[in-house]
């Protein structure tokens, strides 16, 4: 190759090198162009806000919680869910109360007062003097913190299905174990008067599944379908609250769902001690955990 | 992507410095790549076309000289170049009458332009290889950088969420995509022509052997009569 070749072959690749940066400008104009275009033709989307963190929990209910029987919650535990707009759904039961109004904007946190749910539920005279203690109690902390007014209307939600609850097994049988309880705006809870309970309903059963209701973070909106979605769980409490033994009857597909509920269980490890009554063998209780809540 | 602010060209405007220098350097190597892509494709192709068109020629005039004046033809060929190398000196070493010596240099002459002309074709070449090995790699640091500062910045103003975590990301990404888009070519390309420029270089000893043979032949011949 003489100078001459080499000339024309430099020359030729300085061609192709002017020729492909101008394609590389026009390929980025274009693209600017088509953006630019694109882009006003567009709508303009909603912007939903995530929290890669804190997940939005549904199934866990961020319960301070008051328990039937006239026993308050220690005060000062932080719900579970972070966000306050998903609305948790408590306890499931079988006839579930009026529910109370929902804010319109679920993103806004609305400064409501929790909606009055007034029931007559039959309830002991003798643990109504307790039980309205632990409504006071719950009231005050309701008017002191007025930031988790939307907690406490998730509270007194829960609370009134306990009751509900409590007393509708209570009616059935001739002791006086049903729990009252009022629920609703601060300053207005109306304590349940009290009535023949059955024996079936346990303070102590309904005071555990509300703790563990309370430290389940778990949102059903992370499921795909709720069909089959249950998990069968046995637990077996020592005498001073621990969690000896936790027995899976039924997993549900979720795996998901499975993991949240063996947390949960983990995290409410210790529960309060058993009642004296209970006898110092322990005690095995049962749940069934669902996307809507946790079933006794 | 509501107007054109919040496109491609705003994540790039928003990058840091290091990102579009990587950037930068990037559709640096893209425009070298896709040049030397163009001109050896150009090369190889008139190389082979006029390679095949020589041969052709090459066997169907029976005069070496005819040969040699349809070679002018076929500048770009690298069999007509190997040919018109090999014949100037058989020419001079038919005026020198050493049979043996005249015979050394014809091959010499031969050899050297096939291999001046294999270093012609692949000229260039080896750049598209080193773009598809490195470009990913520049283009994976210049991600790793941003992501590290959007890290910092979403430490600074202790928010996790997706509108504070998602634009740092996606800004760093750009220099991936980038890297990638610059060397899927430049890789494509080197196949391609080391594929091409193999072929050539074997038709090349072929064809030298077997005109160093001829030239031989035609040498002794003429001697003998």
């Amino acid at each position: 190759m003489n100078r001459r070749e080499v000339a024309i072959e430099r020359q030729r690749f300085s061609f192709w090198l002017a020729a492909v940066a101008g394609m590389h400008i026009m390929l980025l104009l274009s693209a600017f162009a088509w953006q630019h275009f694109a882009g006003k033709k567009e709508p303009i989307r909603n912007v939903v806000s995530v929290s890669l963190v804190t997940l939005p929990g549904s199934g866990g209910s961020p319960l301070p919680a008051a328990v039937p029987g006239g026993a308050p919650q220690p005060e000062g535990g932080e719900p579970a869910g972070a966000f306050p707009e998903s609305e948790p759904e408590g306890i499931r039961l079988e006839a579930a109360p009026p529910e109370p109004e929902k804010p319109k904007a679920p993103e806004m946190p609305v400064g409501k007062q929790p909606a009055a749910v007034r029931k007559e539920i039959p309830e002991s005279p003798k643990k109504t003097e307790n039980l309205g203690k632990a409504l006071d109690k719950l009231r005050q902390s309701v008017e002191s913190r007025s930031a988790e007014q939307q907690k406490q209307k998730s509270l007194g939600n829960a609370l009134a299905k306990l009751q509900e609850k409590v007393a509708r097994q209570g009616g059935a049988g001739g002791n006086t174990n049903g729990a009252g309880g009022g629920a609703g705006k601060p300053g207005t809870g109306s304590g349940g008067p009290g009535g023949g309970g059955g024996g079936k309903a346990d303070p102590y059963t309904v005071r555990v599944a509300s703790i563990i209701q309370q430290n389940w973070e778990f949102s059903s909106k992370m499921l795909q379908s709720n069909y089959g979605m249950e998990v069968y769980v046995h637990i077996f409490v020592l005498p001073d609250g621990t969690i000896r033994d936790i027995r899976y009857d039924k997993s549900s597909p979720s795996a998901y769902l499975n993991n949240s509920v063996k947390r949960a269980l983990e995290q409410s490890s210790p529960l309060p001690p058993l009642p004296r009554e209970n006898g110092t063998g322990g005690k095995s209780i049962g749940f069934v955990f669902t996307p809507e809540g946790i079933d006794m | 992507m509501n107007d054109s602010s919040s496109g491609l060209f705003s994540l790039i405007s928003d990058s840091g410095p290091l990102v579009l220098f990587v950037l930068f350097l990037l559709l640096s190597f893209s425009v070298i790549s896709w040049a030397i892509i163009a001109y050896k494709f150009n090369t190889v192709r008139k190389s082979k076309q006029e390679s095949d068109e020589f041969l052709e020629c090459f066997f169907e005039v029976s005069s070496i000289e005819r040969v040699f004046a349809e070679s002018e033809k076929y500048r770009n060929g690298s069999l007509a170049r190997v040919f018109r190398s090999g014949y100037l000196e058989y020419r001079a070493a038919g005026k020198s009458g050493e049979t043996s010596v005249s015979a050394d240099r014809i091959r010499r002459a031969i050899k050297r332009e096939a291999n001046a002309e294999s270093k012609r074709l692949s000229r260039l070449v080896p750049f598209l290889a080193t773009v598809g090995n490195t470009a990913p790699f520049i283009g994976l640091f210049g991600t790793v950088w941003g992501i590290m500062n959007s890290f910092h910045t979403i430490g600074l103003t202790q928010s996790a969420s997706l509108a504070s975590v998602a634009p740092g990301i996606s800004e760093a990404l750009i220099a991936t995509a980038a890297g990638l888009a610059a060397a899927i070519p430049a890789v494509m390309g080197y196949n391609y022509f080391i594929q091409q420029i193999g072929t050539i270089e074997r038709d090349l000893d072929d064809f030298s052997g077997e005109f160093a043979a001829a030239c031989m032949e035609q040498t002794d011949n003429s001697r003998n009569a």
